[in-house]
């Protein structure tokens, strides 16, 4: 799957500067010996991987190491601080570092960081193949490049990205989901490439085909105004009973039915229990939640894995902690701690009767733990906002802290202590929706992220200007976080 | 470059003391938040700058290598353009511009291209960028007024108006002829339902869907199901306090049609119409307008 940034090779300069064009171009050896010091410099100080940091000398209490940004000069294995590049260029002539915090190219003879879109690709997210085979690979990619770009149609610039969902009465809660989606770029590569087909699809009031609809009509040309889901919403009601009528809605159980629907309408998806799905919606929203149940007699782990397409995380149980001061120093609830929480062993009570296979089927005390086994493209998290009583059920409302950037590592089944690519974990906020108003009556919007780091708050056809500390700040009810590097995903397809 | 900024009042404490090493674990966290944030902004507008002298150049080559009209035949056609690029010719060229080299297809910098490029231009369609909105917060005229510039302009953040710097959609006002309208104003559009041939306002669609696909929970069984069991006769339908609640927020669509439910209201002309009730009047002229806006939907599909 080519990405709309490759298609960009074309209005790429062929080198970062005059200098590193002159220096690459000398000699075939050198430059290759080059692009390999970069690609492991690149590689050694690529945040999360593990990574031994430099040795501090403990010989009394002396400033021995500094934090600031390290230039790595990319033709000895010599790291200075900024202020002492010149004197090493001076001294020895090389020209080219690579700086450790944002990993960016320095020239020397420029004086500034430069950015070269070929060593940039050496970085690239398909970064897996790269050591067996490197220069094979990209030296094809380019005429492959080239080919996406004269071949691709172009969207008319526009703000893109930038459209309303219409509100078709007590529908919010189809608009915020929809926004989350069309935001998502696998969703758009897929529909907009014809990933469903709409004209060939036979099934009745099908939700892909309501779906790709809605995922057209929003790229489409130059338009600016909201967009309309009405077939979707239409084939929504026709589906399910429980969906259906001019009435509010939960956001969350329209994610699931939707995600559902997009499912089993998918040609090759099977829901068959013991058989993996390979279609390409369970790709995207489906992981693996395992559940761990350790008999405390004999020490056996009985596993059970199930799909599951978003997590819903306890809202309570970290406010609860608060009260009684057992929580970490914070004053809010984080997003973190709902993790921790969700994904903490907690004990079975004896009377719930876990019985043991290996102790003769007794009952014996026994612990569960939830862990994520695999984790989605596109992880919905809903935070569950009510509490229940024996009469009434409460919206509880209060900030929960989220990050912008979400490592899942901790939460996985896999353990820390192996060295993994750390860029499979990492999520990045795609959308926040926020519900105001009480347990039974409220509206929906969204923030969601447009571009690199603009955000804008959807409120049904009216799209306005966001800043990051606006959107931190809502008391979040679904966050949708989609993973940074698509590589698994580029691989199957 | 931070040391040398702030060295006159830090206070100095002496090595090997725990405040050395929390100020200076302060001091440098700070210097690489910053140090951060000036790279990000620098990587942005060094690769947009990169990109803009890229494209001049490749612009000015593909000038050069236009082909005169008459050999246009011979020689492929770029569909998209409509111009006939002479490829060998441009294969072959060699031409310089302040910021770059266009040597044999390929395109190399020349200087840096923070000095030499001093206007963004857009990799697609090659025109200029903006760099200021054009109204609301932080806005500016355009550099050259007369100027076509890249559609894709930064976001307006203006209050009342959205993103591209249109106000929001009201309810169209039945008292009004086409012509006579203020353009400016967007108004709901309408859509057909799924279901039965009739058109509705936006915000009014899932409210019809419901009677016509009979889910109603009161009466459904007795309801009338057929189209003609107009929706707009119903109950609390577009009566004048829908006209009035039409700009100010689809947000509190908690459904509650009640007309005390009224926010704020945006402009003048609309207030008069919703002064006069007369339901039967308003629900004439909706029809019509219905029906016009029936045909306007289907001649723009």
């Amino acid at each position: 799957m080519a990405s709309l940034d490759s298609a960009t090779l074309l209005s790429e300069a062929a080198f970062g500067c005059e200098h590193l064009a002159a220096f690459l171009n000398k000699d075939e050896k050198i430059a290759s010996q080059f692009k390999s010091a970069f690609r492991s410099k690149d590689r050694s100080l690529a945040p999360y991987s593990k990574t031994d940091t430099v040795a501090v000398q403990t010989s009394g209490l002396r400033t021995v190491e500094s934090l600031k940004p390290k230039s790595h000069c990319l033709s000895c294995p010599e790291v200075c601080l900024d202020t002492e590049r010149q004197a090493h260029t001076a001294e020895t002539g090389h020209t080219f570092y690579i700086e450790s915090r944002t990993r960016f190219l320095h020239c020397q003879k420029c004086g500034d960081f430069i950015y070269d879109h070929g060593l940039e690709r050496l970085r690239g997210p398909a970064g897996k193949s790269h050591i067996a085979d490197g220069r094979s690979i990209w030296a094809e990619d380019s005429a492959s490049e080239l080919y996406v770009k004269n071949n691709a149609y172009k969207n008319p610039c526009a703000k893109r990205g930038a459209r309303g969902v219409w509100n078709m009465g007590q529908t919010c809660y189809q608009a915020v989901i929809v926004q989350a989606l069309l935001h998502e770029p696998s969703l758009n590569a897929f529909f907009l490439a014809g990933g469903h087909d709409v004209h060939t699809c036979q099934e009745k009031n099908c939700l892909a085909c309501g779906t790709a609809e809605v995922f057209m009509e929003f790229n489409s040309g130059e338009r600016n105004e909201a967009v309309s889901a009405a077939t979707l919403l239409y084939n929504g009601w026709e589906l399910s009973k429980e969906m259906a009528g001019y009435r509010q809605q939960d956001a969350h159980e329209y994610f699931q039915f939707l995600v559902n629907g997009l499912h089993s309408s998918t040609p090759g998806h099977t829901e068959v229990y013991n058989k993996k799905c390979k279609c390409f919606f369970h790709q995207v929203f489906y992981g693996e939640l395992r559940s761990s149940v350790k008999c405390h007699k004999c020490g056996q782990t009985t596993n059970t894995d199930d799909p599951m397409a978003d997590l819903s995380l306890d809202v309570q149980q970290q406010s609860k902690k608060r009260k009684i001061g057992r929580s970490t120093s914070s004053t809010t609830g984080t997003l973190l701690g709902c993790l921790d929480s969700f994904t903490a062993s907690e004990d079975l009570h004896a009377d719930a009767a876990y019985h043991c296979e290996k102790c003769g089927n007794t009952p014996q005390r026994a612990s569960k733990r939830l862990q994520i086994r695999k984790l989605p493209v596109i992880l919905c998290m809903q935070l569950k906002r009510y509490e229940h009583t024996f009469s009434s059920s409460e919206k509880m409302d209060g900030h929960i802290d989220f990050p912008l950037t979400l490592n899942m590592l901790p939460y996985t089944v896999r353990k820390d202590n192996l060295p993994v690519d750390m860029s499979q974990y990492i999520y990045d906020l795609s959308t926040v929706i926020v519900h105001e108003g009480t347990m039974d009556t409220g509206h929906y919007f969204a923030y969601t992220r447009i571009g690199d780091d603009k955000w804008v708050l959807m409120d049904d056809n009216k799209v306005t200007v966001a800043g990051v500390a606006d959107v931190l700040r809502q008391d979040a009810y679904l966050l949708f976080y989609s993973l940074r590097s698509l590589r698994g995903e580029g691989k199957t397809k | 470059m931070a040391d040398s900024n702030g060295g006159g009042r830090r206070p100095i404490y002496p090595a090997g003391t725990i405040a050395k090493v929390s100020s200076d674990i302060l001091n440098e966290t700070f210097h690489n938040i910053i140090h951060d944030l000036v790279a990000k902004v620098h990587r942005e507008e060094k690769v947009a700058r990169m990109r803009s002298a890229v494209v001049v150049a490749r612009q000015k080559a593909e000038e050069e290598a236009i082909l005169p009209e008459e050999t246009a035949s011979k020689t492929s056609v770029d569909t998209k353009r409509e111009i006939v690029l002479d490829h060998k010719k441009l294969s072959g060229m060699h031409m310089e511009t302040d910021a770059a080299v266009y040597d044999r297809g390929k395109v190399f910098l020349k200087g840096n291209p923070l000095q030499t490029v001093k206007e963004v231009i857009c990799p697609d369609c090659r025109l200029p960028r903006l760099l200021y909105p054009t109204a609301g917060a932080s806005c500016r005229a355009p550099p050259d007024a007369d100027a076509e510039y890249c559609s894709n302009r930064p976001l307006i953040s203006k209050q009342g108006h959205d993103v591209h710097g249109k106000l929001y959609a009201i309810m169209p006002n039945p008292k009004k002829k086409k012509g006579d309208r203020d353009s400016t104003i967007p108004e709901m559009p309408t859509t057909k339902c799924p279901l039965c041939p009739r058109y509705f306002l936006m915000t009014r669609l899932a409210q019809h869907l419901d009677r016509c696909m009979n889910l109603s929970g009161r009466g459904a069984g007795t309801r009338n199901k057929t189209p003609t069991d107009s929706g707009a006769s119903n109950g609390n339908s577009p009566t004048s306090s829908s006209a009035k609640r039409a700009h100010a927020d689809a947000d509190d669509d908690d459904g509650s049609p009640s007309p005390t439910k009224k926010k704020k209201k945006l402009n003048g002309p609309k207030k008069g119409s919703s002064n006069k009730p007369g339901p039967s009047k308003l629900k004439q002229s909706f029809t019509a307008e219905d029906n016009d806006d029936d045909v306007k939907s289907e001649n723009a599909d």
